[in-house]
């Protein structure tokens, strides 16, 4: 773990550490957005930056934080990178800031940007500390935009602005309200587990 | 020790915070004329809403009410945007009217409530609100209340019907109470 650059960091948030499938956290928006995948793919890049952002600052200054005042200074660093990704929302993606909503706000308390920061990026330097969040963000984008592909998709029969199976699609609705965003992430873990099993038999 | 340790702590979490308001300052600082630029886009496709054929908008006031002056590519003046702030039955309503120069209502929209959904919330969709296309001020009533009136209120939301009605009537008051409200006059 002591190495300069540790690939492992980088990978971790794909498949092993997944922190929406595996550690479980970060659900609150990936439950709310999934129903559109526009939004769920604008979801996941304002969620990646702030992590990449809060990531990197946090280890750089890792030794000179006393360990009293650490969370504090930690959610003021990642309100820092939400409330700047709002700003810039607000200036040039105004219909996207508006669909979110209160959910970009929430990132700030969002568990996997604290949770990265305390477990991952207070204890290895800055390089791991990036590739950590740059994984980990692709591994809930990854998710959150696979939830809305198939909640979109057979809710609405939409994929964004692509219409799939023509105007005698009749949704099926449940997908695209908050039942169908519980069911889907519950067969996603399911799958993701099964695969996991099937690999430590081989 | 121990105080030492508190100390280092305070100037931390002081510097951390003194940078984060810095930068915030700046990137707001950055971003605020883009900001006011799409809230004012926003504002004209309103306005376009109510007035399709708008290319100019003047803000002004008429009374204490917040208005915009609408108007087409020639110049003329086509018509009026009036704010106007009700109190429904979950608190304030943002009604934002069209006037047309004839003093009628081109259009009515609800930006803000908090009425209650399913019952109240209803105000603000469409079958509700183009009920006062056209009208004149003296039919902006509901109907059980006055022989002229034309609006049918939402059945178990009758205060909020109210409130909204009314509230278009008095915009169309004030317009008519004001010199030169949308006529040339004030061109």
């Amino acid at each position: 773990m002591k190495k300069l650059v540790n690939w492992q960091s980088f990978t971790a948030g794909f498949w092993k550490e997944n922190p929406v499938l595996t550690l479980m956290l970060g659900l609150c928006p990936l439950l709310a957005i999934s129903g559109s995948v526009t939004d769920s793919i604008g979801m996941g890049a304002a969620f990646t930056f702030v992590l990449v952002g809060s990531n990197v600052i946090i280890a750089a200054i890792r030794r000179l934080v006393p360990n009293q005042v650490r969370i504090p200074v930690f959610i003021t660093i990642i309100a820092t990178f939400v409330t700047i990704t709002d700003y810039f929302l607000a200036a040039f993606l105004p219909g996207l800031k508006k669909n979110l909503g209160v959910f970009l706000p929430l990132i700030v308390v969002n568990c996997i940007v604290l949770g990265r920061a305390e477990a991952f990026a207070s204890r290895n330097n800055v390089i791991n500390s990036l590739l950590d969040g740059v994984g980990m963000g692709a591994g809930f984008t990854i998710v959150i935009v696979l939830m809305a592909v198939i909640r979109e998709g057979l809710g609405n029969g939409t994929l964004g602005p692509l219409r799939l199976f023509g105007s005698h699609y009749n949704p099926f609705l449940i997908m695209i309200l908050p039942p169908g965003a519980f069911l889907v992430l519950g067969f996603l873990i399911a799958l993701k587990n099964s695969l996991s099993e099937r690999g430590k038999k081989c | 020790m121990k105080k030492k340790e508190l100390i280092s702590g305070v100037i931390i979490l002081l510097v951390v915070a003194a940078l984060a308001g810095f930068l915030l300052a700046q990137v707001y600082a950055l971003t605020l004329p883009r900001i006011e630029e799409q809230k004012r886009l926003e504002a004209e496709g309103l306005y376009r809403a109510l007035f399709p054929e708008g290319v100019k908008f003047e803000p002004g006031r008429t009374g204490d009410l917040k208005t915009t002056a609408v108007f087409d590519h020639s110049g003329q003046k086509i018509g009026l945007v009036v704010e106007k702030r009700v109190t429904g039955y979950g608190g304030e309503m943002l009604l934002v009217v069209g006037v047309s120069p004839e003093g009628s209502i081109s259009g009515v929209k609800i930006l803000q409530h908090n009425e209650t959904p399913g019952l109240g919330a209803k105000v603000a969709r469409e079958d509700f609100l183009k009920q006062f296309q056209d009208l004149k001020y003296n039919e902006v009533y509901l109907k059980n209340t006055t022989p002229e009136g034309k609006i049918d209120a939402i059945s178990g939301a009758t205060i909020s019907s109210r409130a909204v009605t009314d509230g278009v009537r008095k915009v169309l008051e004030s317009v008519r109470n004001q010199p030169g409200k949308t006529g040339e006059e004030d061109l």
